[in-house]
């Protein structure tokens, strides 16, 4: 595909970007586990209150 | 609280010598005219930024032969190696090197920028409408 | 008003409306980085001097306003917490730090991929370039210091007044092109001028906006938890665990 060849800085173009994607990616799911942590850590905590 | 207190005081000196450090020897380059006056640390390598002189481009093999200009004062560069893809005629690039008998000689040259983009059109233009103007 | 704000900056209030918040922070995020990417990869054009490269700017520079714009809220929120008390304050500037380290990062590995082709070298020490390194450094202090104690109220004490400190390097980073010679060029874009073509330019705002979503989803999301690990021994946060079928 011609409209994204971006001549000979190809690489250091699409390593921006998907690096980008990476980090963003990353926020994301580690918000994620950080939540899911949170709530089965109070479950066993609340749980074991009882 | 102890700690706290210690913590404070120790990041006060970490920025305390970080604005010191910042303020005797910030700047990456010196122009040809600092150059000139005596500012730069002749007989040691340091850095020299400027334009690339208009038809001062000499090219032998693998060594460049150009000036350095900041309009004032200009300086005489040479250098073997690959330059960046930015060199041209008229770019402001930092060299590092050293002052042999009034020429310098260079161990690394790097291409500066402006903050001006615009498309090769636009720029085009632009130089047009400067010639005429001349 | 006092009152108002207390009420309103409540732990519980604030994670019942957090929940109805984040879809406003995290469509327009997406919408944005759709339209952005497309400015940034196809409808801008190459550079007269620069060529393609140029288009490694739009993910740049965005980059490296948020690493100072979330210093700047983490700063000011950890202030608010320490002088008023208000442990929401505390809450936000503690998920912030991760998000404000990655993003700094992410300006810092992204120049370099920029400045080796353009400039001929990966990393030089100038001005601007050491300065944005200090604000990594500070990130990570902030992170660590944040963990080093037990206390969640100690903690954000000590990490806040490191924040509040470490704000000194922020003028440093902004005007460190203009005070020093440096490598890095100066700002092409300032409150009086732009000095670049229109749709670099709405490359460059799209993505920025779309990354300020971005931290607003991720600091609405990770507050709620932090707010439930430190409401723990409270009877709301109980009800909604234990009630919480997710």
């Amino acid at each position: 595909m011609e409209l994204l060849s971006f001549d000979k800085y190809a690489y250091y173009i699409w390593f921006s970007y998907f690096l980008t994607f990476a980090v963003v990616a990353i926020l994301f799911i580690r918000t994620q586990s950080i939540h899911k942590n949170v709530i089965t850590q109070l479950r066993i905590k609340y749980s074991r209150g009882k | 609280m102890v700690f706290v207190a210690l913590l404070v005081a120790g990041a006060i000196l970490a920025i305390t010598l970080l604005l010191q450090a910042l303020g005797s020897n910030t700047n990456y380059f010196y122009s040809p005219t600092e150059v000139a006056e005596g500012k730069a640390p002749i007989g040691k390598s340091f850095r020299l930024g400027g334009l690339v002189a208009k038809d001062s481009v000499k090219r032998k093999d693998m060594t460049v032969n150009f000036d350095v200009t900041d309009n004032k004062n200009k300086f005489n560069i040479e250098y073997t190696g690959i330059l960046p893809d930015l060199f041209r005629e008229g770019q402001g690039i930092i060299t590092t090197g050293s002052l042999i008998n009034g020429t310098f000689v260079a161990t690394e040259v790097l291409a500066k920028h402006d903050e001006n983009y615009m498309p090769p059109e636009v720029a085009d233009a632009l130089e047009k409408a400067k010639e005429s103007k001349k | 008003m006092w009152k108002w704000i207390q009420a309103f900056a409540s732990p519980q209030n604030f994670y019942r409306i957090s929940k109805k918040l984040i879809p406003w922070f995290l469509y327009p995020f997406i919408a944005l980085t759709l339209v952005g990417l497309y400015w940034a990869l196809i409808k801008s054009p190459p550079d007269y001097q620069q060529g393609e490269s140029v288009r490694i700017m739009y993910v740049h520079v965005p980059a490296a306003w948020m690493s100072l714009f979330i210093y700047v809220v983490m700063a000011v929120a950890g202030a608010i917490g320490l002088i008023w008390q208000i442990k929401l304050a505390n809450v936000v500037a503690s998920v912030s730090a991760p998000i404000g380290a990655a993003f700094t990062f992410l300006a810092l590995v992204t120049g370099a991929v920029w400045g080796k082709p353009m400039w001929g070298t990966w990393w030089v020490w100038d001005a601007r370039l050491t300065s944005e390194l200090i604000l990594l450094f500070l990130y990570l202090a902030y992170m660590s210091l944040n963990n080093a104690f037990d206390n969640p109220k100690t903690a954000a004490k000590a990490s806040s007044v490191l924040a509040i400190v470490g704000l000194v390097n922020i003028p440093i980073i902004y005007y460190s092109v203009e005070w020093w010679n440096s490598l890095h060029q100066g700002s092409s874009v300032s409150v009086t001028k732009v000095s670049m073509q229109i749709d670099m330019f709405y490359a460059l705002l799209l993505i920025s906006f779309a990354f300020k979503f971005l931290y607003g989803t991720l600091v609405l999301m990770r507050s709620r938890d932090e707010i439930l690990v430190r409401e723990q021994n409270s009877r709301w946060v109980k009800a909604i665990i234990i009630g919480d079928n997710k």
